[in-house]
């Protein structure tokens, strides 16, 4: 056969490959789960099959939330009243695993994660699903008189079940974590009903595993500072990326945004950071980790995820500007035009 | 050329056009959008035709144009505005949400699968 030939043949068995994603059984399914964005991408899995599986999942989920919702009757607000009271109580078995993995992760960051400050998330407002709160935030003094109280996840005591709270001031939110672990118990859930390939995506936290009929899968990372896609990145296997954002949830008051992280240093929306993106195999570690580099910032962002363990991380500045470590720059594709100004740093 | 080469060529050229036919250019533009209100399908809209499609949802009425071959919220009842900051999307897999209104929109790849993005971290 001449080359021309050649060359035409290898092109058509090139799009062949390349359209081998078209004859695929991908199911999806989306909705509203306790007031989050419940996405569900299962793939090479037959209708009922998928169907059955994210009935379940939704169901575990139900129960997750019912467990970690601090400030409905149930589980962990149950705790957070008797945590007050001082006394040595059995714990909600169900809280247990998350509350270990909230107390490693929070002394990983140096803090800067920190569960224990219910009563500051309560004081600006941000506690409820929707809609935030208007505003104005609170005074200098409030916020003084609950950081003074210095709640920390050091102050809790596990004996077997058992709990007690050297500290009455500690309120549990996990609103910066049950997200990334509920994405992980579902994609557990998924590999136990036989499902090798899926996506859970939890309010924009977003936990891989398998691949997308041997592709690896696309996702798009949403852009904190205009329109659309900032950038995507290809992922394959068991791997998580959890962006926090002060996109998400804030109100805006005399000219000035307040966002729902909130740095416990100074009891304020962090500053400095638009937007950090983790990616991780757990998406629990991804949560976490992603809103301890928005408190850490532009200047901390990196020994912060170096302290977590984090190996691959992004951070966007108020101004646009994204900081990654090199392993990230090589997997990121910017889908913007012009991309935006990069700024690489050490190795993590 | 031989007879021979320009059977492939031909065999190859009528492959490519009818792979493009059916499936269209992996990751290109959606031509659909599917708008979604709480967990059910509100509409499926063409993206190549300019109109405005008013979506009630939870707490009102969110305004969703579609023009040139994308769509976006123009308005929304909800407090923070985030849906309408995110302004247009247009590729296959994209997706805008109004949480508090309970109103969305996915735009549909083309093709069985042809969806850009798989998923939407944010």
């Amino acid at each position: 056969m001449r080359p021309i030939a050649l060359l035409f043949l290898c092109v058509a068995l090139l799009e062949l490959c390349a359209c081998s994603r078209a004859g695929e059984t991908l199911y999806k399914e989306s909705g509203y789960a306790m007031g989050s964005l419940v996405e569900f991408t299962l793939y090479g899995v037959d209708e009922p099959h998928a169907k059955a599986a994210i009935a379940a999942a939704q169901k575990d989920l139900s129960f997750l939330h019912g467990n970690f919702d601090p400030w409905h009757p149930g589980s962990l607000a149950r705790m957070n009243s008797l945590f007050a009271l001082g006394g040595r109580f059995t714990a909600a078995t169900s809280v247990l695993p998350l509350l270990a993995r909230s107390t490693e992760l929070s002394q990983r960051s140096g803090g800067l994660f920190n569960p224990a400050i219910g009563n500051l998330i309560h004081l600006w407002g941000f506690q409820n699903d929707d809609p935030p709160p208007k505003g104005p935030p609170p005074s200098t003094e409030q916020i003084a008189a609950v950081l003074a109280q210095q709640p920390r996840m050091s102050d809790l005591h596990l004996y077997g079940v058992e709990i007690q709270s050297s500290n009455p001031a500690v309120v549990l939110d996990f609103g910066g974590i049950a997200q990334g672990y509920a994405a992980d118990v579902l994609i557990a859930g998924f590999k136990l009903a036989g499902i090798r390939d899926a996506i859970v995506n939890i309010s924009g936290d977003v936990r891989v595993m398998g691949s997308h009929g041997g592709q690896p899968w696309r996702i798009g990372i949403h852009n904190p500072r205009g329109a659309g896609v900032l950038a995507s990145i290809e992922m394959k296997g068991d791997e998580s990326i959890v962006t926090s954002g002060d996109y998400e949830r804030f109100y805006m008051y005399e000219g000035k945004r307040y966002h729902h992280i909130l740095d416990p240093r100074s009891g304020r929306p962090s500053q400095g950071a638009a937007s950090a993106t983790v990616i991780d195999a757990e998406a629990v570690v991804a949560d976490a980790a992603a809103t301890a580099l928005m408190v850490a910032g532009v200047k901390d962002w990196h020994a912060v995820a170096k302290a977590m363990g984090i190996k691959s991380a992004m951070l966007v500045d108020d101004a646009g500007r994204v900081y990654m470590d090199p392993a990230t720059a090589q997997r990121i594709h910017f889908e913007v035009d012009p991309p935006p100004s990069v700024v690489l740093s050490e190795p993590l | 050329m031989t007879r021979g080469d320009y059977i492939v060529l031909a065999v190859c050229v009528l492959t490519l056009s009818a792979l493009f036919l059916r499936y269209g250019l992996p990751g290109s533009t959606g031509t659909q959008a599917r708008i979604s209100v709480g967990n059910s399908i509100f509409a499926q809209v063409p993206l190549n035709r300019a109109q405005v499609v008013r979506v009630p949802g939870a707490l009102g009425i969110s305004e969703i144009e579609i023009r040139d071959g994308q769509i976006r919220f123009n308005s929304s009842p909800c407090p923070g505005q985030q849906c309408v900051h995110s302004g247009w999307a247009k590729r296959g897999g994209e997706f805008i949400a109004c949480v508090p209104n309970r109103v969305s929109i996915s735009v549909l790849g083309q093709g069985a699968g042809g969806d850009y993005y798989d998923s939407i971290n944010f």
